[in-house]
């Protein structure tokens, strides 16, 4: 039914490395992306500080422009408390080539997890809210390299498929453990 | 955040049109007025050159300010003129027509008499017998204000005298009458109305609204803004029935971090015969590149305080105030945090028992580091004392030390991972002798799992688009050996709400009080379609279960044991149809006892010009069934009808219904909004009919509507439906809130 | 000033030309036409004088602008150009017409005609179609040279 494997990512070798970078300080996103740009074999430039501008000037960049988290009772039981939650979170990026062009447009992506917490006994609620972070800090991480992958895939094909301008540079694969 | 104020319905031209030959309105760079020349020209010149007399379509421009008139007698030493017919004037904040003008160029002190005028900024318009300006005062007798158009007079304000001030952006009416069409509405010896949207210290709208509860409600905010990096704003509040109440809020702004203090008194509250407060303070400070303070901490008085002072669903429906203060960092390799939290009771159904243990204090680090090629070694520690006002607690530690192998190539991924738990405590006597004796007991075992997933990749289109379909099978294998668990308490543990997320855990509760035994395998199956030119997902879907090899013996109190056999299957899906329709859908099918466990459908339509409807269903096995219908649809650009119908099937009983209507025109919105909501815990459903008239440009008087209607109809305001609303997707540094990260 | 008036003129020029008639002397002087009195300076391409028995009836100027410079009582300089500027010494008239400036530290009037009355201060200009302006320096802000057109 024309499923066939996914093929290796033909990367050209001048592909410079990718800088991840967000707005929000203190971001655990950026850790992760870091993390699962390295497991799927593209180098990642250090960290903004230790960087001279005219090298930071030849990196391909992934901007995380806003983090946002929400925390929205999604139903409510007779005597008005809440009984089930819905912990969202919500990131805009963009992915940048060296030469500054917009591989990936600035979109948004949101996800969210719903949980039930019993208003009469709220033992765990916070420690099931923490590790949902977790989930949904990695499946965020996920979720922006598979949108990265499909279009830079996208791209080499009508690269390849037109010779003429030189295929652009960016990260490959997608990371192992992706879930919706 | 208001919903912002469209003129849309307006006649597009200007009440009173800029003059022709008059100069643009002021740029910020531009110099002062008195320093700059004044050109006169007219049609003829004479008296001498000290006091020339000019005639015929005389037109007089300095800086931004430009008078018209048919005859100038200019006195150039002195600086005074006088202007007499088809007197015309503009400025970049107002345009008058009138019959006579005089005035003094070098003191900008200028007298027009029987004007029309109208303010450049936001449509604000009248007459008045006269206008005394000084710079950027001016001063109206016997005026009218209104942001109508001339020929649809909805309302205005008559004063015997309205000084507005372009600089600071006010208006301020003096023995003023408010009347809606021919009938006086509303007599205020004093108000003060913004005219242009700066933020400027002064009183905001005031908020009046009816409601057995609370009576006559009558809300008058006075904003002070008392620097560029910190304001305060106090909202005296009176209640016929309750009393007077002052709620207030101060905000403050430095490179290094934010704040906002929340307090409100109130000296006995007649509804309870006693004294009421609130305090609130949400705040971060950044220690340096890596480490960040937080703290968000709120009190209540007592335990009705939410409840009655709220007004809608959303408002009472949290049971308990949690406030946390922590010190946070995050590495390259590692997070970590020390923090405390504490638990206030905010429901007078349930008592303190129920409270969570508060975690005071907790540390906790989770460090992960890359080991060669192909390994990966990290350790989660956490070191937690539980504090309770009416049980025993006692300390906690928690260790889990983990490598996993990364074996993957560009089409499969193997991860197996071996992980080692222990777990000690330090229980108080209290909590020792009821659990058994041990004031120390521990618990340690390996646990592993091995996580593998293969990618099948195939190239559409749809309609004229390219897509990427993928279709992406995975398994997740647990083994965790059992140990005996009844000794230790349960501080901070329950059962996961079993989910997809539930399917790739290595343990079956949220925390370390409870490790399960297993001996299990998950097979999933995910499929999306990934639009080839940007990446964005029109369609995921998933579908996976859990075959139990073993039955689970480790078992939480009053849970059902885990069997041998095969979980509920877990099916997600969500479709964006097109960017008018977005569906949405989870399932749960329990193959055992055959039946649902969770059956949840979301479907969101969007109609053009502002509408939104939501149909949402929620079954919950033995806990909730519910249906919430919302929609605001647009039936022309004047004319827009709301509703909710929020209705829990299990018990047959109404949570919300609102109806209402809503009648826009150029400068008058008139919102009648009916709602029937479920008010206290008792589960009385309270009526509440709110009119809403919003004068656009002066301030609405009535309840404010529109933040009952954001909540109720996810959507009202389009941009609720999204965390980030679509309608600004570029980033805002303000809304950075770490305090809402959980 | 009005101390002018009994000041020795002086008049030079490239060409003159008089017709001896001495009581209605006319005399008609081209080229680099200068004309002082006191603070008055007065230049122009052509210049006619015209004498009626003895006393100078009417000066007529005219030029690629011809200009007219007089500091006035209260010491500020009054500067004046024109394309034809006519001089009636007797009636204290001046009249400019073609394209006339009158600039003083206070500010500046042009337009197409203007009538001066230089004992009065009266000044009449426009009323024939065309549009008259006048521009008034700011009190405080120092005078800009030759501001405005």
């Amino acid at each position: 039914c024309g499923f066939h494997l996914r093929d290796k990512l033909a990367l050209p070798a001048d592909t410079p490395p990718v800088q991840v970078i967000s707005t929000t300080p203190f971001s655990e996103l950026v850790t992760i992306l870091e993390r699962n740009l390295r497991n799927a074999g593209a180098t990642v430039a250090p960290r903004r500080q230790d960087m001279t501008v005219d090298a930071e000037a030849k990196m391909a960049r992934l901007e995380v422009l806003s983090e946002r988290w929400g925390d929205l009772p999604i139903a409510i039981d007779e005597q008005g408390r809440a009984q089930e939650f819905s912990l969202r979170y919500a990131t805009v990026f963009t992915f940048r080539l060296a030469d500054g062009r917009e591989l990936v447009p600035q979109q948004v992506v949101e996800l969210s997890r719903d949980y039930v917490s019993p208003p009469e006994d709220a033992t765990g609620t916070s420690t099931e809210r923490e590790i949902l972070a977790d989930e949904l800090r990695r499946e965020m991480a996920a979720s922006i390299l598979r949108r990265i992958d499909s279009v830079v895939r996208a791209d080499l094909a009508r690269a390849a498929a037109a010779p003429e301008t030189p295929p652009p540079a960016a990260s490959p694969d997608a990371t192992p453990p992706p879930s919706p | 955040d208001e919903k912002p104020l469209s003129w849309a319905l307006c006649p597009i031209g200007d009440i009173i049109p800029p003059f022709e030959g008059a100069p643009p309105a002021a740029q910020p760079g531009d110099p002062a007025r008195e320093n700059q020349p004044t050109v006169i020209e007219g049609d003829e010149q004479s008296g001498t050159r000290a006091t020339p007399q000019i005639q015929g379509n005389v037109a007089l421009i300095r800086g931004d300010q430009f008078l018209g008139t048919d005859s100038l007698n200019f006195d150039t030493e002195a600086g005074t003129y006088v202007a007499e017919g088809n007197v015309r004037y503009q400025d970049s904040g107002i345009r008058i027509v009138a019959d006579r003008a005089e005035g003094n160029q070098n003191t900008d002190t200028h007298t027009i008499t029987n004007i029309r005028y109208q303010l450049v900024d936001r449509r604000g318009n009248g007459g008045a017998d006269s206008i005394a300006l000084t710079g950027p005062l001016g001063q109206m007798h016997h005026s009218t204000y209104s942001t109508c158009d001339p020929s649809q007079r909805m309302w205005d304000l008559r004063a015997q005298r309205i000084d507005v001030d372009s600089d600071e952006g006010f208006g301020v009416a003096r023995n003023a009458v408010l009347r809606m069409g021919r009938f006086p509405v509303l007599y205020v010896p004093w108000f003060k109305f913004p005219v242009d949207d700066r933020r400027q210290t002064g009183l905001l709208y005031p908020s009046v609204s009816m409601s057995g509860r609370n009576g006559f409600d009558y809300r008058q905010p006075i904003y002070l803004n008392l620097a560029p990096n910190y304001d305060m704003t106090l909202m005296p509040r009176w209640m016929s029935k309750r009393g007077l109440l002052l709620d207030s809020e101060f905000r403050y702004l430095y490179s290094g971090g934010r704040g906002i203090f929340n307090a409100a008194y109130m000296p006995n509250d007649s509804l309870r015969d006693r004294d009421r407060g609130r305090f609130q303070f949400s705040g971060y400070h950044n220690l340096s590149g890596t480490w960040q303070a937080r703290a968000n901490l709120g009190w209540v008085s007592d335990e009705r305080y939410i409840e009655d002072f709220a007004n809608r669903l959303a408002g009472i429906s949290a049971s308990y105030l949690q406030s946390t203060a922590g010190v946070y960092g995050v590495g390259q390799y590692w997070n970590a945090g020390a923090m405390a939290e504490h638990f206030q009771l905010t429901d007078y159904t349930l008592t303190d028992a129920n409270l969570p243990y508060s975690r005071l204090p907790r540390v906790y680090v989770n460090w992960e580091q890359p080991l060669g090629q192909w390994l990966d070694a990290g350790v989660w520690a956490e070191a937690v004392h539980f504090d309770h006002s009416e049980r025993p607690g006692g300390s906690r530690l928690d260790v889990k030390p983990y490598v996993s192998a990364r074996l993957a190539g560009p089409a499969w991924y193997i991860t197996p991972t071996l992980a080692w738990r222990y777990t000690a405590y330090q229980l108080e006597s209290g909590l020792a002798e009821q659990l058994g004796g041990d004031a120390s007991p521990s618990r340690n075992l390996p646990i592993t799992t091995l996580d593998a997933g293969v990618y099948f990749d195939r190239h559409t289109t749809i309609g004229d688009e390219a897509y990427l379909h993928t279709l992406e099978p995975r398994l997740f294998y647990l083994n965790a050996p059992y140990r005996e668990q009844d000794g230790l308490p349960l501080f901070d543990t329950r059962p996961f709400t079993f989910s997809w997320g539930q399917l790739f855990r290595d343990n079956r509760y949220s925390g370390a009080d409870r490790q399960t035994d297993a001996n299990q395998l998950t097979v999933a199956l995910s499929t999306r379609l990934i639009r080839e030119a940007d990446g964005r997902e029109k369609l995921s879907a998933s579908l996976g279960q859990i075959r139990y090899f073993e039955d689970s013996r480790v078992v939480a109190p009053g849970e059902l044991p885990v069997q041998e056999g095969k979980s509920a299957w877990v099916a997600d899906g969500n479709y964006v149809i097109n960017d008018r329709w977005t569906l949405g859908a989870s399932y749960q099918w329990d193959p055992k006892f055959r039946r649902e466990d969770l059956a949840s459908v979301r479907a969101r339509y969007l109609w053009p010009g502002d509408g939104v409807a939501n149909l949402s269903y929620r079954y919950r096995r033995d806990l909730l069934e519910q249906a919430d219908f919302s929609f605001l649809y647009p039936i022309n650009p004047t004319w827009s009808v709301v509703g909710r119908y929020y209705h829990s099937l299990a018990d047959d009983k109404l949570l919300e219904a609102i109806g209402g209507v809503q009648w826009d025109s150029c400068c008058l919105a008139v919102r009648v909004v009916a709602r029937r909501y479920v008010r206290n815990r008792a589960g009385e459903l309270d009526n509440a009919v709110q009119v809403e008239f919003v004068l656009k440009g002066l301030g609405s008087a009535g309840q404010d509507t529109e933040r009952t209607l954001r909540r109720a109809i996810l959507g009202y305001h389009r941009d609720d439906l999204y965390l980030v609303p679509p309608s600004n997707t570029t980033p805002d540094p303000d809304d950075y809130d770490p305090n809402l990260i959980p | 000033k009005a101390s002018d008036r009994n000041q020795p003129m002086t008049l030079d020029s490239d060409q003159s030309d008089c017709n001896q008639a001495e009581a209605n002397a006319r005399c008609v002087f081209t080229g680099n036409v200068v004309i002082t009195q006191g603070t008055l300076d007065i230049r122009a391409d052509r210049a006619e004088i015209v004498q009626r028995n003895g006393e100078i009836d009417q000066v007529l100027l005219t030029g690629k602008q011809a200009s007219m410079k007089q500091q006035m009582d209260d010491g500020t300089t009054m500067n004046a150009r024109a394309d034809r500027i006519v001089f009636e010494p007797r009636k204290d008239l001046l009249t400019l017409t073609g394209n006339f400036q009158v600039e003083s530290p206070r500010g500046s009037n042009s337009g197409q005609k203007m009538v001066y009355n230089l004992g009065t201060g009266q000044m009449q200009s426009g009323g024939d179609g065309t549009r008259v302006r006048t521009v008034i320096q700011p009190r405080n802000a120092a005078p800009q040279p030759g501001s405005g057109n």
